[in-house]
């Protein structure tokens, strides 16, 4: 039988890898520091919304909220009239503590949240609220209900707590160092919270040693908040000061943040001290990160969980201990969700198929293939969950407390307190609406929004309800809530939404949702003006810039696109996406070199980023490195298994480079199961001798899609290409502006009718067409010609015959000839 | 003692009232909710009850009487005080039918939900009368309307009363059995 994996997990809320770093190269976080070096680290992706409690229970569970059942903050009490931090009570699912009990391990878990009441696990849980002082120190700090399980130990544990009011000038002065001289620095509220939060990082510091050094145990898990609440304090005040800080507030509170990690790391390496190291693997978390420079926002919205705004999207993850990789490299593409199904997985138990994470093999030093089975909800067992009877969703409570007032059972609830609880019970479902949209369940998520909306009229649920449409291509209900909400901006006094959370001012985030959904319904001219004109008063939106390039790189203006994406990385030079756009930009424009740096960078930031892989080995190909290219083609494959064009160009190197029949053949039966016929299209750069060319097909016995239906969509490829599937063995005609917008899983066949620009015969003054045009009018056939020419390059196993109608007039049987030779099967 | 008649409202818990005024059982009662269209026989309630959850105090003054309390709100009684309960249940599909007319809105897609909080209060109001050791028998609506005797011998016994099952059969009108659920 083989003996349990001991491990200890940390979580620090909102740790920020561009704080750590730096500190870590001036030796300020030795002890972080050497747990990175002999294990592996990297960033782990949040979900949205970054809300701690949401986030923390994916964590411990490996589910999202509308699964785990922790939605937010607060929920109703029992009486349905009052609001209370969200309970334990709540949580639907079994998080990993409960899994590890029912196969006998004993844990310790230390204010995760949320963990009050304590559940009765085998070992200690120290709840939430444990370190929260409720009273002034000279009066008895009640310890609440439920916070110690087993209730036998509340006394002992009350002795390892802290009081903000015993933190000392000496102590503080380390996180505030004019807190000695400066009375008005003392009683300011900021340093209140300075002190309240260093109290209760010590308390729960003490706590988990304490029971690290006198409890037996497998697992520990301990739970800070203090970073966050640290950061959320005085990131603004963070070095380099920005010119709206007042200078006085810079220098009281600038060190608060760099204390903060420092006193973390300190904490670690006492932690280190009580556990037998080789023995012992630890994994340190933060459910998300929290921007610390250029990108920290000018303005928090006046909205319930506004300061999220500060948060940034990837947090910190660190790993060490046996069986883990020990040379200190980085790994890419962990998400929050992946935290439980990696641990169970190390610790050799099952991981439930219906857990939404994975398990990050790139962690370990074995491979090992997981053991599955379908759900640890359906696993009997003592879990140390609360008794069924105690869990309940308390907003489902709440609607039957109400039911039983409208039949008459129970007096009505204060109204004021009832308004409260509907209002929150409204936030709640934005979340879990917001956490639907982030795993792409845009049918529930709308649903959700679209009552919230109905019901409320507040502003941040229509452009999310918008947004939402608009992502879906439902775009004429996403510009009536545009509209709806427009409305509304211009009548409303004192908008209760002052900010959103670009930090823009409402009226331009409604314009920058305009601007995208011009966007998504191919009106790039339209689109454009209206970001580039938010971009001027947000400078620093990596977003915007992002869309802005996006667009640039559409409409082929490569130049104008690299500028975009630069400016993207000169914001947050650490996302694949911009490095990837910068490379296609530069692809496009035949600069190889430097496009397979950008797309090599990309896939460094994030393995996962299967079009970074896909277009590295498009870039490859073109330099004639085959076999990188294989392999860039090959992993695209492993992440994008359907990815149809990677096998064509796979088929394409083996056969006509490699000269490899055999790997030829199986990308071919990979392509034959994927692909779903052949179509065959036309197409001009200007529509101009269209109808002469489809006229002579058509008289060699060729059949033509003349459905004005099939045209239209045709012209309209963007919004819906499914019709395709029912167009077999006819020639489309489809302008050049829809070509991008063509399915993966068809051959295509094209015809390319070459327009009379270059062919037109002269005039009486010895003119030709290209001569007499408007600059304007040839500029726009380059254009065209240029579209047509890059989608074909980016194509594989595409048959392309040029057609050109003073061609046809002139050789008509051969040109017949060659036609009817092109498009035999 | 005092005799408590509890279950999900629309239950059957008025009609198990009216059982017991039939046998002489002294009924706490203000009729301030008087007869409707919902309940033409009347509901048998007390104001006072709906403020349980805050104030419980009233509960002093009905020893020896019977009172309706619905199934959420029985773990607000007085412990100090007896007790003997009659739980009626009723299939759920049915007490959701019945209260979404009684409410007069279309609560068709909150019907999960409410099951689902019901069968959970009925469990919790379960739980709580065993772990407080609280007599209790439990009646199926369905059972009293269509086998009666059977059903009723068993209230008579757990009730001690002396009254004959013919005097309570004829409290229970088969028409009022509405938002039937098919078997």
């Amino acid at each position: 039988m083989s003996s349990k994996k001991k491990v200890l997990v940390i979580g620090w809320d909102a740790a920020e890898w561009k704080v750590i770093m730096p500190l870590i190269q001036q030796g300020k976080m030795p002890a972080l520091s050497r747990l990175m070096s002999r294990g592996v680290h990297g960033k782990l992706q949040t979900l949205d919304p970054p809300l701690s409690p949401m986030l923390w229970t994916s964590i411990a569970t490996g589910f999202r909220a509308d699964t785990h059942g922790i939605g937010g903050f607060i929920e109703p009490t029992p009486d349905g009239e009052n609001l209370r931090p969200v309970t334990s009570t709540s949580r639907k699912v079994k998080a990993i503590w409960n899994i590890l009990n029912q196969e006998g391990y004993k844990s310790n878990v230390v204010a995760w949240w949320p963990s009050n009441p304590a559940e009765p696990i085998n070992g200690v849980m120290v709840s939430n609220l444990y370190q929260i002082a409720t009273k002034p120190l000279n009066e008895e700090w009640e310890m609440p209900k439920g916070t110690i399980h087993p209730e036998a130990l509340t006394e002992k544990m009350k002795e390892f707590r802290i009081h903000p009011h015993q933190i000392n000038m000496e102590q503080a002065q380390a996180f505030l160092p004019n807190i000695k001289t400066d009375e008005a620095l003392r009683s300011d509220p900021r340093t209140a919270s300075v002190l309240r939060t260093m109290a209760n990082a010590g308390t729960i510091h003490s706590a988990t040693c304490h029971l690290l050094e006198n409890t037996e145990w497998d697992f520990t898990a301990v739970y800070h908040d203090a970073i966050d609440h640290f950061s959320h304090i005085a990131m603004r005040y963070f070095p380099p000061r920005r010119p709206e800080i007042p200078e006085k507030d810079f220098e009281d509170y600038k060190d608060v943040v760099e204390a903060a990690y420092l006193f973390h790391d300190r904490m670690l390496a006492r932690m280190m001290s009580l556990i037998d190291e080789e023995n012992t693997t630890v994994l340190l978390i933060s459910d998300h990160g929290f921007h610390c420079d250029h990108q920290r926002p000018l303005y928090i919205p006046k909205e319930p969980s506004g300061p999220a705004v500060e948060h940034s999207p990837f947090g910190v993850f660190v790993m060490a201990g046996p069986g883990i990789k020990k040379d200190g490299r980085q790994i890419s593409g962990l998400s929050v969700l992946d935290i439980t199904p990696t641990l169970l997985h190390h610790m050799d138990l099952p991981v439930g198929s219906d857990m939404e994470g994975k398990v990050a093999y790139a962690c370990f030093e074995e491979a090992r293939e997981t053991h599955f089975i379908d759900s640890w909800e359906s696993v009997p067992g003592e879990s140390g969950m609360h008794d069924s009877l105690l869990r309940e969703d308390p907003w489902a409570a709440q609607e039957a407390l109400q039911q039983l007032v409208e039949l008459g059972y129970i007096d009505a609830l204060d109204d004021d307190k009832l308004l409260q609880v509907e209002k929150s019970k409204r936030e709640n479902e934005y979340y879990i609406a917001r956490n639907l949209l982030n795993a792409g369940k845009f049918a529930p998520a709308i649903e959700i929004l679209d009552r919230i909306y109905t019901e409320s009229k507040i502003q941040r649920y229509g452009q999310r309800l918008a947004f939402a449409y608009l992502t879906k291509r439902q775009y004429r209900k996403s510009m009536m809530i545009l509209e709806e909400l427009s409305e509304q901006n211009k009548q409303s006094q004192t908008a209760e939404d002052a900010y959103d959370k670009l930090g823009m001012e409402q009226p331009l985030y409604l314009e920058y949702l305009e601007g995208l959904i011009l966007l998504a319904m191919n009106k790039p001219h339209l689109s454009l003006p209206k970001l580039l004109k938010i971009q001027e008063k947000n400078p620093y939106n990596y977003q915007l810039a992002l869309n802005i390039a996006q667009i640039f790189l559409q409409r082929k203006k490569y130049d104008l696109a690299e500028i975009q994406f630069i400016r993207a990385l000169n914001i947050d030079d650490s996302h694949a996406r911009a490095h990837h756009g910068l490379g296609l930009a530069f692809l496009r424009r035949g600069n190889l070199n430097a496009a397979i740096e950008e797309f090599l960078i990309a896939v460094d930031y994030d393995f996962f980023f299967h079009r970074a892989h896909y277009h590295l080995g498009e870039a490859l190909i073109r330099q004639g490195l085959f076999e990188d290219a294989i392999q860039a083609f090959e992993v695209n494959l492993r992440i994008a298994s359907n990815n149809v064009k990677s096998h064509k160009w796979l088929y394409e190197i083996y056969r006509d480079h490699l000269k490899d029949s055999s790997k030829a053949e199986y990308h071919a039966q990979q392509l034959e199961k994927s692909i779903k016929g052949e179509r065959i299209i036309c197409t001009e750069a200007v529509a101009q001798d269209q109808e002469k060319v489809l006229a002579f097909i058509e008289s060699l016995g060729h059949s033509i899609c003349q459905d004005k239906k099939v045209l239209e969509k045709a012209a309209n490829l963007f919004q819906d290409a499914s019709w395709l599937e029912d167009v077999v063995d006819q020639i489309i005609y489809i302008p050049s502006h829809s070509l991008s917008f063509l399915p993966d899983h068809f051959n295509y066949k094209l015809l390319y009718v070459q327009s009379q620009v270059d062919f037109s015969p002269k005039n009486k003054k010895g003119e030709t067409l290209s001569t007499i045009l408007s600059t304007k009018k040839l500029a726009h056939f380059e254009q065209e010609q240029a579209k047509i020419e890059a989608w074909m390059e980016s194509q594989a196993n595409l048959s392309v015959l040029y057609l050109s109608y003073p061609e046809m007039e002139e050789n008509r049987e051969e040109q017949g000839f060659i036609l009817d030779n092109f498009l035999k099967k | 003692m005092i005799t408590l008649i509890t279950g999900i409202p629309r239950s059957g818990t008025s009609l198990m009232m009216q059982l017991f005024k039939a046998a002489n059982a002294e009924i706490a009662t203000d009729a301030i909710r008087t007869e409707d269209e919902n309940n033409p026989k009347g509901y048998y309630e007390l104001e006072a009850v709906k403020g349980i959850v805050k104030n419980n105090q009233f509960l002093k003054e009905l020893d020896g009487k019977t009172i309706k309390i619905v199934a959420p709100l029985v773990s607000f009684i007085d412990l100090s005080l007896d007790y003997r309960v009659v739980f009626m249940l009723r299939d759920l599909d049915e007490v959701v039918q019945s209260q979404e007319k009684m409410v007069g809105k279309d609560q068709q897609d909150q019907k999960e939900k409410f099951k689902t909080m019901y069968t959970l209060h009925i469990e919790k109001s379960r739980q709580f009368l065993l772990s407080n050791h609280i007599p209790f028998i439990e009646i199926q609506h369905r059972e009293l309307l269509q086998e009666s005797e059977t059903t009723l011998q068993h209230l008579i016994d757990f009730c001690q009363w002396e009254t004959s099952i013919d005097e309570l059969k004829s409290v229970i009108d088969q028409s009022l059995y509405r938002n039937r659920k098919n078997a």
